[in-house]
C-alpha cells in the first residue's frame, strides 16, 4: 500500500497511529497452555488438602495467575497498544472499588445494627426455630476427612432478657455515636479532608459553593468516635457527604 | 471528509469499510470496541461474583456444605476443555495472521468441538443436580432426596445456576460467533492484513475462559 493517509476533521494526519501486527510463536502459546494446565491440576489437588481458611486466598492467587496468563498472552494484551491495557485495568479498578465498598459496608452494618438493637427478621426466626427443634447431627457421609471445620464464630447479640425493661432501640445517630473508633472511620475522615484540601480535590469534588453554605449554615460533622469538627474544608466536605446520605451510617451531622 | 480521501480508491482493499482511511485504523477501532465490550462483560460478571462473596460472608457454613455436592472432577474436566479451546483459539488467530487457512479452519473446528464438549459435561452436571432436587428457590427439594443440607442452601443453588447458566449462555453465543468466523474463513475472507474479526472472536472466547477460571475454584473447590 503506497503511503495511505489518515484524515482527521478533513486534514491529513502526518504520523497516524496504527496497531502493529505481532505474531506470537507457537511454542509460547504451548508453554502458556502447559502452565495453565499445571495450575489447574495444582488448584484441584490443593482443594483436597483441606487448607481451611487459607483455601480461599490460595485458590484466588492461582486463579489470578491463570487469568493473567490468559489475558497477557492468549488475548495478546502484553504486545498490544498500551491503551487497551489501560481500558482493561481501569475496569478492574472499578470492580475492586465495587467489591471493597460493598463488602466493607456488609461487615460494618452488622456491628452498627447490633449496637442499635436492630436484628434481622431471619436471624430472629432462625433462632426461634433452633430453640423449638434442636438440629439433629447430619448422618456422617462416606467421605472421610474432607469435611470442613465450621469456622463460624457465634455473634454476640443484644438480647432483651425477660425481666429487664426492653429499651426502645436508638439509632446510633440519635445516641451520639458512642462507639469504638475503627480504622475505616479515621481513613475516611483523613481521606475526605485530604481530597478536599488538596489542589486536585477541589477540582474533583467541586464542593466549594455547597461547602461554603455548609460552613456558614453551621453544619458540623461528627464522626463515629464522637469527635466533632466543622472548621476546615475537609470536615465541611464530610458534613456534605453525611447530609447527602452517602456515608450516613458512619457519620452524624449536627447543627452547631 | 475531503475529496483527498477518495484519491486512493483504486488502492483500497475490498475489506476496508468506507468510513475508515486505512486498514490499521479500521483494526484499531474494531479492537478498541472489542476490549470495551470485554470490560463490560467483566463488570456484569463481577456483580454475580460479589453476590457469591456476600453469601459466603452471611452463611459461611451453609455455602461450604452446599458446595460439597458439586462435582469437582466434572468441573475440573470442563476447565481443562475450556483451557484447551482457548489454546486452539489463540493458535487460530496466529494461523490467520500467517495466512495459514488450513490451520485456521482446523483450530476453529477444534475450538467449537471443545465448546460442545463443555456444554455436554454441563448437561450431565445439571441433570444430576435436577435429579437430586438441588435447585434454586422454591424448586429446592434436597430433603426429599435424602440430603441433609443447611437452611438457605437453595440460595447457593440459585447462585450456582445463575452464574454457570449465564456463563453457559456465553458459551452458546461463542459457538455461534465461532461458526460464523469459520464460514467466513472457508470463504477465504481472512488474510494477514484482514484478521481482526478472528482476533475479536478470540478475545470474546478468552473472556468466556477467563470467567470460568474464577468460577471454577469459587463454586467447586474452595472450602
Amino acid at each position: 500500500m503506497s503511503d495511505p493517509k489518515v484524515f482527521l476533521n478533513g486534514k491529513p494526519v502526518e504520523h497516524p497511529h496504527e496497531d502493529h501486527h505481532h505474531v506470537t510463536p507457537v511454542w509460547q502459546f504451548t508453554a502458556v497452555f502447559i502452565a495453565l494446565l499445571f495450575l489447574t491440576i495444582l488448584t484441584y489437588a490443593v482443594s483436597f488438602a483441606g487448607l481451611g481458611p487459607a483455601s480461599l486466598p490460595v485458590a484466588m492467587a492461582v486463579a489470578i495467575c491463570k487469568g493473567s496468563l490468559v489475558v497477557l498472552f492468549f488475548m495478546h494484551l502484553a504486545y498490544e497498544d498500551r491503551f487497551y491495557a489501560f481500558v482493561f485495568v481501569v475496569s478492574l479498578i472499578f470492580i475492586a472499588i465495587f467489591f471493597t465498598f460493598t463488602l466493607f459496608d456488609m461487615s460494618t452494618t452488622d456491628e452498627l445494627n447490633e449496637e442499635a438493637g436492630i436484628e434481622f427478621q431471619r436471624h430472629v426466626m432462625d433462632q426461634a426455630e433452633a430453640l423449638e427443634n434442636p438440629p439433629e447431627p447430619p448422618p456422617p457421609k462416606a467421605t472421610v476427612g474432607l469435611r470442613p471445620r465450621p469456622r463460624v464464630r457465634p455473634r454476640p447479640r443484644v438480647s432483651t432478657a425477660a425481666g429487664t425493661e426492653p429499651q426502645a432501640p436508638l439509632h446510633p445517630r440519635q445516641r451520639g455515636l458512642g462507639r469504638r473508633p475503627g480504622p475505616f472511620f479515621f481513613g475516611l475522615h483523613f481521606a475526605s479532608g485530604l481530597a478536599a484540601l488538596g489542589g486536585g480535590g477541589q477540582r474533583w469534588l467541586r464542593p466549594t459553593s455547597s461547602l461554603k453554605a455548609a460552613r456558614e449554615g453551621g453544619y458540623v460533622a461528627q464522626n463515629a468516635v464522637g469527635h466533632r469538627c466543622g472548621g476546615c474544608t475537609g470536615h465541611g466536605a464530610m458534613a456534605i457527604y453525611a447530609r447527602s446520605g452517602v456515608f450516613a451510617p458512619h457519620i452524624g451531622v449536627l447543627r452547631r | 471528509m475531503s475529496s483527498n480521501a477518495h484519491d486512493h480508491d483504486e488502492e483500497r482493499p475490498w475489506f476496508l469499510a468506507h468510513h475508515f482511511d486505512t486498514v490499521g485504523q479500521q483494526m484499531s477501532s474494531a479492537k478498541l470496541g472489542m476490549w470495551l465490550f470485554a470490560c463490560t462483560e467483566l463488570l456484569m460478571f463481577s456483580g454475580l461474583f460479589l453476590a457469591y462473596f456476600i453469601l459466603r460472608k452471611m452463611y459461611p457454613e451453609m455455602l461450604l456444605t452446599a458446595s460439597e455436592e458439586l462435582n469437582k472432577t466434572l468441573g475440573g474436566l470442563n476447565t481443562i476443555v475450556l483451557l484447551f479451546s482457548s489454546y486452539t483459539m489463540a493458535l487460530g488467530v496466529r494461523a490467520a495472521q500467517t495466512n495459514n487457512k488450513k490451520a485456521l479452519e482446523r483450530n476453529l473446528i477444534i475450538t467449537i468441538v471443545c465448546a460442545f464438549i463443555f456444554l455436554i459435561v454441563k448437561y450431565f452436571e445439571y441433570s444430576a443436580k435436577i435429579h437430586h432436587g438441588l435447585l434454586p428457590g422454591d424448586l429446592f427439594a434436597a430433603a426429599e432426596h435424602g440430603y441433609h443440607l443447611p437452611k438457605y442452601s437453595k440460595v447457593f443453588y440459585g447462585l450456582y445456576f445463575t452464574m454457570t447458566g449465564l456463563h453457559g449462555v456465553h458459551v452458546v453465543v461463542g459457538i455461534g460467533v465461532l461458526t460464523w468466523i469459520l464460514i467466513r474463513a472457508r470463504r477465504s475472507e481472512f488474510s494477514s492484513q484482514n484478521y481482526v474479526a478472528v482476533e475479536n472472536a478470540g478475545i470474546y472466547w478468552h473472556i468466556v475462559d477467563l470467567v470460568w477460571i474464577f468460577l471454577f475454584p469459587l463454586l467447586y473447590l474452595v472450602k
